[in-house]
């Protein structure tokens, strides 16, 4: 689980063991879905950070930057 | 603190609110979101059964959270639920008593709805609890050419952003 606080400005976002530290002007959030099939319903949470059309988006140990809007 | 969210199947006039989130959807031949083998679909002997209508919506049941916005719906753009089996969807604003569908009109495959062409559901920003975005309004159809039996299961995927 993700949280995001702010500082002098700048955007935090942390689950404890992880921390991304954005410029003020960047955007960052949380992409969160469920997805349903007959199985099971599965939780998805990503941090995503936005900066000048560059996408940081934080999903367990991965880390990916790119210009796509990536979705669960 | 987040948004604790839940995706509710709504039935009957009085627009009666069932938590599916963790549950499963159950497309029949009645108004009701009990997951049961009454009133099932069946394939016909020539043309298409219809579903009753399944109207979901998502709701911000309790927490605290700054905004969500992008509430979006869609598959993983392959239909795995057989010959002859397609689920339908699109997007109404107001609530109307779930009924049996007589067509497919004004209605998309869901299957058409991926990550990268979603069915838009609500574009926010919402900062508020309660239901959030249009009711998505479900349909499945059986043909003539189906095969008895259990469909393999597919996968939908709600997503949304939130702060």
């Amino acid at each position: 689980m993700f949280e995001i606080s702010t500082d002098n400005g700048k955007k935090i976002g942390t689950d404890g063991s992880r921390t991304i530290v954005l410029d003020p002007e960047g955007r960052m959030f949380k992409r969160k879905a469920f997805k349903w099939n007959a199985q099971e319903e599965t939780n998805v949470e990503w941090l995503v950070a936005s900066l000048d059309g560059v996408n940081v988006f934080v999903q367990d140990d991965k880390i990916v930057v790119t210009k796509e809007n990536l979705k669960p | 603190m987040a948004a604790s969210v839940q995706i509710r199947e709504k039935n009957g006039a009085g627009e009666t609110a069932t938590d599916k989130t963790s549950g499963t959807v159950r497309f029949k031949n009645a108004d009701n979101a009990t997951v049961d083998t009454s009133n099932p679909m069946v394939i016909p002997v020539s043309g298409t059964d219809y579903s009753f209508e399944k109207w979901l919506r998502f709701n911000v049941a309790s927490g605290t959270y700054t905004e969500i916005t992008n509430i979006e719906m869609y598959s993983d753009g392959g239909n795995g639920l057989g010959t002859g089996v397609v689920a339908y969807a699109k997007t109404v604003a107001a609530y109307a008593t779930p009924a049996e569908a007589t067509s497919t009109t004004g209605y998309t495959s869901a299957f058409s709805y991926t990550s990268g062409s979603p069915l838009v559901v609500g574009a926010g920003p919402y900062t508020s609890t309660g239901d959030k975005g249009n009711y998505v309004v479900m349909i499945l159809t059986v043909a003539d050419t189906a095969t008895a039996g259990v469909t393999s299961s597919e996968t939908i995927t709600w997503a949304w952003d939130e702060i």
